[in-house]
């Protein structure tokens, strides 16, 4: 321990529990060192309060003065300004109580504030580690709090339970943290991850707008990653080497699959009943292939007639279809091979990360993502039913990571496609997801209160910020740090896997990183995985 | 070192003391920290006034100068330097026993004819650790031109400490809550206390 | 108020106007005085002559070898110089008050001019209360006098002349000095027979002149002058000397040749009313002195010996003063300057009125509530002493004034 206590900030003049304590900053910390999103404790009469600064404000106590301004140029003037005059003022927003000051009680929920004046000192390094704990089995090292080298930890077991999110707007370092988080998943929980990987990022290398390289999930732990690709001649000519290719069969697409894509494929509502109508008509596994067999006008017109589809719908259908039909990995047979070959890949502990390649639009992503999803959703959910029947542990707790997730979870949508239902059914089945988006706003606002935990990168329209902290306790207070986040390697963190709400610098994602995960990653995760077959087939 | 006394009181209560310069003209300087020997307890005082006069207070000085030419009015009056007289007076703010200085005001005013002395650097840096004496000096109402004293009194203590402006802002915080919502009258003491 | 300022109002006009119109009169009458003097001032002998023939009722002085005319201004300063004065007054006898006793206050000057400018001033109060100093016995204890009043005019003066003579003691012998006194040098009050041989043997000669006779035994051989000064002089003996010089009558003997001739109507009334102060105020420029006299007063003439006054007028710009001088000093030209350059300069630097001699008064002087203050004093020692106070009624009533 370095020092028992942190540095002293200023005292607690007035606050409430529901509105947060304010506290005077003393005379010697400068207002312009403090930053929202800072860790203090305060030192009230029978227990130590911690808390997170979320609003910094000038103060003054004297309206003349505001008129009139001093002559600052003078540096004694200027002191006793300082403290007297004007003042810096904290807002806290109180979020442990540490118990009694040295029996180190472990934290509790804070259910009152501190007497006044309470001391308020920067939360220390043992401070700090007290809340978020050490970096051991479960807890994986994500970032450091402002200003400080204490490492905060996210307890990945917890943190896997549920479906979490990752959002910031676009350039913010969603990627990084996401490979981060990833490779975390990887070391320290049981669970595996399956990763759409929109842009070809996480599987191999990833690489940020100023060309910077980094190493992928399969360079770092090759033994347990297994790289999909949806092209795979994109993937040859980056070098990747990849473990199997995807393909979709006609069969595999279910109407839901069409309706999750009727605005990317500009349908009509029409045109989506009339996917249904023909699914109906020709069986869930057959009507695409019928439908894009489809030449003879005649039949057209009967057919169309027969179920009552107008024209005009019919051709909106067509040519939407149709879109979906140039994609190279869909085609007319595939026999659920991917589907059981993700599986496969899962169940050994194998990490999927599915590449796209030169598909990375909506349509081909959304279309596969939540095929796929969904088929080895259903997969899960059986194997579960049976494992509970059976009074037996269910099968390896999977994450899926998906990209663009308001595609998936708008209002619209998010009742039809499986990942509405995943993230609703919490970890039912031992599936959750990873959400990553710049938009949440976009997301159905249920399905954002089902996220356990958030990591929120800088986020500066106030629809998102809104919508990312609706139900959440301190609203008005993370909103402020939300908003001045700085644009990289920042995020805040709260939720299910945190004790309280974290602002943290994130680790550094990089040669740094790779050191510090190398071997013990590559180890542990086969011998994990080792294990696990073991049980999986016992 | 034993300090020559600068004059004597004449006239004292709790709250201050008068004494007269035994120089005329050359009372000690506005601000500065006196303290009266006494055998048992010395009463502190800051200069917060200094007044010459007639010494008969029938007999109003009139000027005698020639318009600055010619003699000087005091060689060619000697007697003028025996018919006024030059007093101070001196607010208590704290009190000295033997070595110990203490910043609350002293059980008894200082007597009369007791000497007035000039307090010591180290006197006067003791006495302004604490800054009691600035709320003493505030809350006087019968001296018109206090701010200036407080002033120069700061300007005194400054002179005394090591870090003078490190002094100054502790001072001028005590002042600031002395005087809120007035800041910029403080900020006019200060730069006034620096000189 | 006592005084009914409607009523005197119009008294002051008329008076205002009476004056106004004895200007006139009184101008033509110095006119003749100034005349005379030109006219006499020149025959020196034959008015001394004419002094010594003539039988007047008035006081006449006596003649140096300065002409009436001569006027003389002041030599230069001496550089380092000590002026000294003193000034006294007195709490008298009061007879209201149970005690019985007197208090001489004597303020002392000494003001040092020159390179090394000083001064110090103080008040010496002496109670007086014993028997033997509440009254002045003859030799042979067969007569006495109460001191008060004159008596004790007399010897307030005497302790004022004795600190003056303390206070030259204390000068350094090389230093110029002038004394100073306030008032006449002449203890006119006791001519003639009003007060018995042995009260006035005991105040001029074993008193005054006693102190005299030590100062100048001080003054031997050192640049010392005594002077007493008497501002706003209403003394006429030069002009009674000049009434003398042009009286038709040889030797004038006034009670016989004037007799039963009405006042208004002699000779000599064409210079009536007129004192030597204004005649000088004719005749010498601003700083100037007048030629020296010597007084012809009796008690002088019969006691003073060598401490014979001598006189002279001094025009101070503002006013005419009246300096005398003892015998010795006025017969030391060198001295008598010193006197004339010194009494000046202390009357330019007291803004008409010697500061010194001033200054002396401002210590000596007892007001009101000094007195009161006094008395006070008195009453309260008495009573703790458990003496009964007795306050005379009438003391009491102006105390507390009743309606």
């Amino acid at each position: 321990m370095t020092s028992e206590h942190g540095d002293r900030l200023g005292l607690v003049i007035s606050g409430s529990l529901v509105e947060g304590i304010e506290a005077k900053l003393d005379p010697s910390a400068s207002v312009e060192d403090m930053a929202v999103g800072r860790y203090v404790t305060i030192s009230g009469e029978k227990r130590r309060f911690f808390g997170m600064v979320t609003d910094v404000s000038l103060e003054s106590s004297d309206e003349g003065l505001l008129l009139n301004p001093p002559d600052t140029s003078d540096p004694v003037i200027a002191g006793v300004l300082k403290g007297s005059g004007t003042y810096g003022r904290l807002h806290i927003l109180p979020l442990l109580s540490l118990g009694i000051a040295d029996a180190m009680d472990g934290p509790k929920p804070v259910k009152t504030v501190p007497a006044h004046f309470s001391e308020v000192r920067e939360a220390c390094q043992a401070d700090v580690e007290l809340v978020f704990g050490k970096e051991d089995e479960k807890r994986f090292h994500i970032g450091s709090p402002l200003d400080m080298e204490t490492k905060v930890c996210l307890n990945l077991g917890e943190f896997v339970k549920r479906s979490n999110g990752i959002f910031g707007k676009s350039g913010t370092g969603k990627t990084y943290l996401t490979c981060l988080l990833l490779s975390g998943i990887l070391q320290k929980s049981s669970a595996v991850s399956l990763v759409f990987d929109m842009h070809s990022e996480y599987g191999w290398e990833v690489t940020n707008e100023s060309g910077y390289r980094a190493k992928g999930l399969k360079q770092l732990f090759p033994s347990s990653v297994a790289v999909f690709a949806l092209d795979e001649e994109s993937a040859r000519s980056r070098r990747v080497s990849t473990d199997f290719v995807v393909r979709i069969g006609y069969d595999e697409v279910e109407p839901e699959d069409v309706q999750m894509l009727r605005s990317a494929l500009n349908l009509t509502e029409a045109s989506v009943q009339a996917v249904y109508q023909f699914a109906r008509r020709f069986g869930d596994r057959r009507w695409l292939a019928k439908v894009l067999s489809l030449q003879d006008a005649k039949e057209i017109e009967q057919l169309t007639a027969e179920l009552n589809i107008h024209e005009s719908t019919y051709r909106n259908l067509r040519r939407g279809l149709d879109i979906l039909r140039r994609f190279p990995f869909l085609v007319p047979e595939a026999s659920n091979t991917s589907v059981r070959e993700i599986l496969n890949h899962l169940d050994r502990g194998m990490n999927v990360v599915l590449e796209f390649g030169r598909h990375a639009d909506f349509v081909a992503y959304v279309l596969v993502a939540n095929l796929l999803s969904r088929r080895i959703y259903a997969q899960y959910r059986e194997r579960t039913e049976r494992a509970m029947g059976e009074n037996a542990p269910g099968p390896r707790p999977l994450v899926i990571t998906i990209e663009e997730a308001h595609r998936f979870l708008n209002t619209e949508v998010s009742q039809h496609t499986i990942f509405g239902t995943i993230a609703r059914e919490m970890r039912k089945y031992n599936v959750t997801l990873l959400v990553i988006d710049q938009r949440p706003s976009g997301i159905d606002e249920e399905v954002l209160s089902q996220l356990g935990t958030k990591i929120c990168c800088l986020l500066d329209n106030e629809k998102d910020i809104d919508s990312v902290l609706a139900g959440v306790s301190g609203k008005s207070e993370l909103r402020s740090i939300l908003a001045k986040l700085e644009s990289k390697q920042q995020a805040l963190i709260f939720g299910h896997a945190v004790p309280v709400p974290v602002v943290v610098r994130t680790r550094e994602y990089g040669p740094g990183f790779y050191g510090e995960i190398g071997g013990a990653g590559q180890t542990k995760g086969s011998t994990l995985t080792q294990q696990d077959i073991e049980e999986m087939w016992r | 070192m034993a300090l020559s006394a600068l004059g004597e009181v004449i006239e004292a209560n709790t709250a201050y003391f008068v004494a007269q310069s035994y120089e005329l003209h050359n009372p000690p300087v506005l601000g500065s920290l006196v303290h009266v020997g006494d055998s048992e307890v010395d009463v502190v005082g800051v200069v917060c006034f200094a007044h010459t006069h007639s010494l008969d207070e029938g007999r109003r000085a009139i000027a005698r100068g020639n318009g600055g030419e010619g003699e000087d009015v005091f060689r060619s009056h000697p007697e003028l330097s025996k018919l006024l007289c030059t007093d101070f007076k001196a607010l208590a703010v704290g009190h000295k026993k033997g070595s110990q200085v203490f910043t609350f005001l002293s059980p008894r005013p200082a007597r009369v004819h007791g000497y007035v002395y000039l307090c010591s650097a180290d006197e006067v840096r003791e006495l302004s650790q604490s800054l009691a004496f600035l709320r003493m000096l505030l809350s006087d109402r019968s001296v018109a031109c206090m701010d200036e004293v407080v002033s120069a009194c700061l300007r005194h203590c400054a002179a005394a400490q090591e870090d003078a402006d490190s002094f100054l802002i502790r001072a001028g915080r005590e002042l600031a809550t002395l005087m809120p919502k007035d800041f910029n009258r403080v900020a006019e003491m200060l730069k006034k206390a620096r000189g | 108020m006592s005084l009914d300022l409607t009523r005197v109002v119009s008294q002051i006009d008329s008076m205002a106007a009476r004056l106004k119109a004895s200007q006139d009169d009184r101008r033509r009458r110095l006119a003749n005085a100034v005349e005379a003097v030109h006219a006499q001032g020149a025959n020196l002998d034959a008015l001394r002559l004419r002094l010594e023939q003539s039988n007047t009722t008035w006081l006449m002085p006596g003649l140096t070898g300065e002409g009436l005319a001569s006027h003389f201004s002041a030599p230069a300063t001496p550089g380092d110089h000590s002026v000294l004065a003193t000034d006294g007054s007195h709490i008298d006898l009061d007879r209201h008050h149970s005690a019985q006793c007197y208090l001489i206050n004597v303020g002392r000057v000494r003001l040092d001019y020159g390179r090394h400018p000083d001064a110090s001033m103080d008040s010496v109060p002496v109670l007086y209360y014993k028997a033997d100093e509440m009254e002045m016995a003859s030799a042979d204890g067969t007569d006495a006098r109460r001191i008060e009043g004159a008596i004790l005019g007399g010897r307030r003066a005497i302790e004022e002349c004795r600190a003056l003579g303390d206070m030259i003691a204390a000068v350094e012998r090389d230093r110029p000095a002038l004394a100073m006194l306030d008032g006449s040098l002449v203890m006119w009050e006791f001519e003639g027979q009003k007060y018995p041989e042995f009260v006035v043997r005991q105040l001029v000669d074993d008193g005054l002149l006693k102190c005299l006779d030590d100062i100048r035994a001080l003054a031997e051989g050192r640049d010392l002058g005594l002077a007493s000064y008497i501002s706003a002089p209403r003394s006429t003996e030069v002009m009674n000397a000049l009434r003398l010089a042009s009286c038709p009558h040889h030797p004038a003997d006034c009670d016989r040749c004037c007799r039963g001739v009405p006042r208004k109507d002699r000779p000599c009334e064409v210079m009536a009313e007129l004192s030597d102060a204004a005649l000088f105020a004719e005749l010498l420029s601003v700083g100037e002195r007048s030629a020296m006299f010597i007084s012809r007063s009796r008690v002088v003439n019969e006691r003073y010996g060598a401490h014979r006054v001598y006189f002279c007028y001094l025009n101070m710009g503002g006013e005419v003063a009246r300096i005398e001088v003892p015998g010795w000093v006025g017969e030391n030209a060198a001295t008598m300057g010193m006197v004339h350059s010194l009494v000046l300069e202390q009357c330019r630097l007291g803004d008409g009125y010697p500061v010194s001699l001033s200054e002396a008064h401002q210590k000596a002087v007892l007001n009101g509530a000094d007195r009161e203050c006094f008395w006070t004093l008195v009453e309260r020692s008495l009573a703790e002493d458990g003496m009964p106070a007795w306050i005379s009624n009438k003391s009491k009533s102006k105390r507390r004034p009743w309606v």
